[in-house]
């Protein structure tokens, strides 16, 4: 546990210059400034007394043991400060020395022996090259930053500390408050799940946000999210998704960004939110930090502005938000309060002249509704508003209640004041419909994350040994890909249909292989120098007969040493063909961080032109398979359009489980795809008739 | 054996593996207690030796086998600059009396001599040294390695067996890939057998034989490791190129093992993929040195990062030319040949039919 970071008693800074301007004096006097309550100890063997307190030669000089240590010295005498905080029991240390590996590699060997000395002496570091930690609930600033935040129920984490001194600041001057922030510097012990864990029960935690560049530990990650998210809202940014942001955030802090759509399903797949903007990361904070989490998915829109109800349900519409269908009696309650010239349906429109009273009275007869289980309450400042006072309605109207009530208060100086007082209650206020929305159906989507199950996962199979052999023995032959061969009978290992074949080397084996399998036949030819076997006319398809098989041979080859003179060509596989249905694309491809994602789309052209395509981490269950199935754009087209029979997509998405569950055992297998997947009419199962799996030996 | 045998190890075409061979005979033959020695009568990669001018492949198997006789004996003949200019003046010097004079010194005392002969039937006709002649002259026998190529009919060893007659003992098929190995070991192999050309063996392609060292590159790109020395030594069995975004590089890192990667020394996001897959070293071109941090995560990994000053295109065209002309002058590729000829060749056959 990390406790001794958050809810020290004691605290030594060690290198605290006696002179301003220096880290370790300006955290020490942010420490006093803050009105930190327990001990704080200068450390500095050339100094007897620092802002009134009186110094000490070193940790172990010190009274007694300190929770916290913060350390401030140069690079070269970190670890001998770490050695002493362990030699006196010190839990947890802060190093905001920078010098380590982001100055290269006498810096990343410096910063392997701190590692190793703290590991061994049971200290456990944030850091080092980092701003500090702020935690609001005991007046804790051991932050290289201004001044401490507001307090409030935001955990934030990030990777970059100067992004961080933004947020802080931003919280100071009205953003959402903060409960603690930790700068995460180089990760070279603490990181991003550690903090998860930590935070996951702490009352004074209502959300967690962060900004991160890369996820130290994906594994780790994923399970402490998961946990996480089970009890409070995670609301990441992720940044370096572009070429270009990948290649900064390798030169920032020396790690892959990892794909975007890796991030995208490890996210989704533990329940964390992911924002793309700053705005957005600090929206979706405010509204976590001030809002319940609703009961239900019908949202309520009441506005004085027509063009504000219309925008906000373009939005809400959007972002796949539900809007409420009022109840009888909540219409009638409406007439009864409002003008006749009033909206009474949802988006509700109070009118332009609108009060403060009218405000309230609606407010109470939405929130009055049981189908209304969030509502988002939005004025713009015309002649006769009195936004100052509609602000305190909505206060009013809203205390006590356990649904969400967002406002939306466009404008600028008109507005601002109520605003204010919005914030100050407790009132989540955003200056558009958008931004509001946004926040809205964020807090829906957390309401539907916390009320999911998690999936259950069964193994397709007891045993992947024959499987493993198999590629190990490619492996040692140096293949990049294996063959046809052994790609389907790996395949055929876990369990999934694949047509009849073997390689052919010459015209006499491909005729006794044909007639086994049975007519009509596909050639293709093996050949670890040909990766792309149409390109050189490699395939022939259709053969219908022995006739056409010794053409279709012949021609094969002949066209093989016109168009890839010096190929090296195995032979030919000779596979039956799998009877017409319709395709689809699964593909495994191996993410730096989160292990394999599988792929799955619809073949043809919706995967090259369309980019039809959706992933998830593997593994799969067949019911995930089904979901990935559904979220496709051309799923219509599995399910039958025109009366035409729907695919067979039961048997569709036990092959995508179990293509997922050989990216799992296999950890051989470096890339894998199944180009077709011919899934039948439904009952009559699907095929995967052309595998390809890179081994990259 | 009888009292002077001479073996001529010889090829079809450069690079087929003919100085592996002979090391790997010369070592087997010592090993079986024959005295044996070894003689390069021209050669073609110079590098001067004390005052002497002679081959590297002769004088790296003179220090491996620790013969005896002084280098400019064991290759008497260089094709050097000077000796090209001789020749196109129309001033060549008489080599022949060198070379069989040479002969002599060597084959005194020993049972059988491992003969490095022409890398193909034409290379030293300038000099009355072609394999056809030198065979006559010094009455040896032929080995050919044989490495088979884009043809899938072996017309280079038939034409061998047309041109050296009774002289040719055999084939040795070297480095033949998998997809073409089970083709060479039944259908050509029964094939050649059928016209009367004996076939010792199939050795199958080795990426250790093919590999170069990540400091052999180091020296030919001219290049400088930053960091990760100690994977200097590492073998690099291939390289890629990366200009693509990351993730796409990781895609495509992936596919090989043991590599090297050439970017730019700019590209933080390629060097990290490849640092990230199974890569031996990373070229960074451009003389830009790569950011701290990557140099950090190298070091820990001990993958060195090495920067040259020359462009990608410039280093990769060095770096072709380096994997396509690899050398044997390392104890471990002999030792490597040595096991390969024993679990595929039938070594025995190739001394009984010597003599021995």
């Amino acid at each position: 546990m990390l406790s001794g970071f958050f809810t020290p008693e004691t605290i030594a800074v060690v290198g605290v210059a006696r002179e301003p301007g220096k880290v370790g004096h300006f955290v020490f006097r942010n420490l006093i400034d803050g009105g930190f309550s327990g001990a704080v100890w200068p450390v500095n063997p050339k100094a007897d007394q620092i802002l009134g307190h009186p110094c000490f030669a070193s940790v172990e000089a010190l009274p007694k043991t300190p929770d916290l240590v913060i350390v401030a010295v140069p690079a070269q005498a970190v670890t001998e400060v770490i050695r002493q905080c362990a030699v006196v029991g010190v839990s947890s240390a802060i190093v905001l020395s920078a010098g380590f590996k982001e100055t290269g590699p006498a810096g990343a060997r410096l910063e392997r022996e701190l590692v190793q000395v703290a590991a061994a002496g049971g200290v456990r570091l944030l850091g080092p090259n980092c701003l500090g930690l702020v935690a609001t609930p005991r007046c804790l600033n051991a932050a290289f930053a201004g001044s401490l935040p507001r307090a409030g129920g935001v955990a934030f984490l990030s990777q970059s500390g100067a992004l961080g001194t933004g947020i802080l600041d931003d919280s100071a001057s009205g953003g959402p408050g903060i409960s603690y922030f930790v700068s995460l510097g180089n990760r070279a012990d603490v990181a991003e799940h550690d903090l998860l864990a930590q935070w996951e029960d702490d009352p004074s935690v209502r959300v967690a946000a962060g900004y991160l560049e890369s996820i130290r530990d994906g594994e780790a990650f994923l399970a402490a999210a998961r946990s996480f998210t089970r009890k409070r809202p995670l609301v990441l940014l992720k940044a370096g998704t572009s070429d270009a942001g990948a290649r900064a955030v390798s030169s920032h802090t020396g790690s892959l960004a990892g794909s975007d759509v890796a991030y995208d399903s490890a996210l989704r797949d533990c329940g964390a939110l992911r924002v793309r903007t700053t705005e957005e990361l600090m929206d979706a904070a405010l509204a976590f930090d001030l809002m319940p989490i609703p009961d239900g998915p019908g949202v309520a829109l009441l506005t004085n502005a027509g063009g504000l109800g219309v925008l906000a349900t373009d939005e809400a519409e959007r972002r796949g938000l539900s809007l409420a269908s009022l109840d009888a009696e909540t219409v009638a309650a409406l007439r009864a309060c409002l003008p006749e010239a009033a909206a009474f349906y949802n988006p509700v429109d109070v009118l332009g002249d609108a009060d403060p009273q009218r405000y309230e009275d609606a407010i109470r007869a939405l929130l009055a509704d049981d189908g209304v289980h969030s509502l988002l309450v939005m004025l713009t400042p015309q002649a006769m508003s009195r936004p100052v006072e509609t602000a305190q309605a909505i206060i009013a109207a809203a205390r006590g209640s356990q649904v969400p009530v967002i406002a939306c208060f466009a404008g600028g100086d008109a507005v601002e004041p109520a605003r204010a007082a919005l914030r100050e209650a407790g009132v989540a206020c955003y200056p558009s419909p958008e931004r509001a929305v946004f926040a809205a159906s964020l807090i829906e989507r957390y309401r539907v994350i916390r009320s999911s199950r998690p999936d259950t996962m069964e193994r397709p199979m007891a045993d992947s040994s024959a499987a493993v052999a198999k590629l190990s023995e490619a492996k040692r032959l140096r293949r990049a890909f294996v063959t046809d061969q052994i790609a389907a009978e790996v395949a055929a290992d876990f369990g999934i249909p694949v047509p009849c074949g073997a390689i052919a080397t010459d015209f006499h084996s491909a005729k006794r292989i044909a007639d086994e399998c049975g007519y009509p036949v596909a050639l293709k030819v093996s050949s670890p120098d040909i990766l792309h076997k149409s390109d050189v006319g490699g395939v022939v398809v259709g053969i219908e007969d022995p006739e056409a098989l010794l053409n279709a041979y012949d021609a094969l080859l002949d066209r093989i040493r016109r168009r890839a003179p010096g190929a090296a060509v195995a032979g030919v596989y000779v596979q039956k063909m799998a009877n017409a249905g319709r395709e689809l694309i699964v593909g495994i491809n191996r993410d730096a961080t989160f292990g394999p994602l599988i792929m799955v789309g619809l073949g043809g052209v919706y995967v090259e032109v369309l980019k039809d395509v959706t992933f998830a981490l593997c593994p799969v269950s067949p019911k995930r398979a089904k979901e990935m199935l559904a979220s496709l754009t051309g799923y219509a087209l599995l399910r039958g359009v025109r009366g035409e029979q729907a695919a067979d997509i039961d048997a569709a998405a036990d092959i995508i489980s179990r293509v997922s569950w050989m990216a799992v055992l296999l950890p051989d297998v470096v890339e894998l795809d199944i180009n077709p997947v011919i899934v039948l009419d439904r009952g009559q199962g699907a095929v995967a008739a052309d595998i390809r799996i890179g081994i990259g030996g | 054996m009888r009292t002077v045998e001479c073996l001529i190890v010889a090829s079809t075409e450069p690079y087929a593996g003919k100085t592996g061979v002979t090391a790997a005979l010369l070592l087997e033959a010592a090993e079986r207690g024959h005295i044996a020695g070894y003689f390069k009568p021209f050669g073609t990669m110079p590098i001067t030796a004390g005052d002497h001018e002679t081959d590297s492949d002769a004088a790296y198997l003179s220090s491996l086998a620790a013969l005896k006789a002084p280098v400019h004996i064991v290759c008497p003949v260089v094709r050097t600059h000077e000796l090209i200019e001789q020749v196109l003046a129309g001033e060549a010097p008489p080599v022949i009396d060198r070379v069989l004079e040479s002969y002599g010194i060597i084959s005194k005392g020993v049972q059988v001599v491992f003969v490095e002969g022409p890398s193909d039937l034409s290379q030293g006709a300038v000099f009355g040294l072609n394999l056809q002649r030198l065979a006559g002259m010094l009455c040896g026998r032929v080995l050919l390695v044989h490495r088979p190529g884009s043809s899938e009919l072996p017309e280079e060893l038939v034409h061998a067996q047309d041109v050296l007659g009774d002289n040719l003992l055999g084939v040795l098929f070297n480095d033949v890939s998998q997809a073409r190995l089970n083709a060479t070991t039944t259908r050509v192999t029964d094939y050649l057998r059928s016209v009367g050309i004996t076939v010792f063996g199939t050795i199958p392609h080795d990426s250790a034989l093919s590999a170069v060292s990540v400091a052999e590159i180091v020296s030919e790109l001219d290049g400088v490791a930053l960091a990760g020395e100690s994977g200097l030594e590492e073998p690099v069995e291939s390289f890629m190129v990366g200009a693509m975004g990351q993730e796409k590089a990781l895609r495509y890192f992936r596919r090989r093992a043991r590599k090297a990667v050439v970017t730019g020394g700019d590209r933080s996001d390629v060097q990290l993929a490849a640092l990230e897959t199974d890569t031996r070293c990373v070229i960074c071109t451009g003389g830009m040195a790569p950011s701290s941090i990557v140099l950090s995560r190298a070091d820990e990994l001990g993958i060195p990062m090495v920067l040259v000053e020359m462009d990608t295109l410039s280093a990769v065209e060095r770096m072709e030319v380096l994997f396509g002309h690899v050398r044997v002058h390392d104890a471990n590729k002999v030792a490597r040949i040595r096991e390969l000829l024993g679990a595929h060749a039938d070594v025995d056959s190739l001394f009984a039919a010597l003599g021995g």
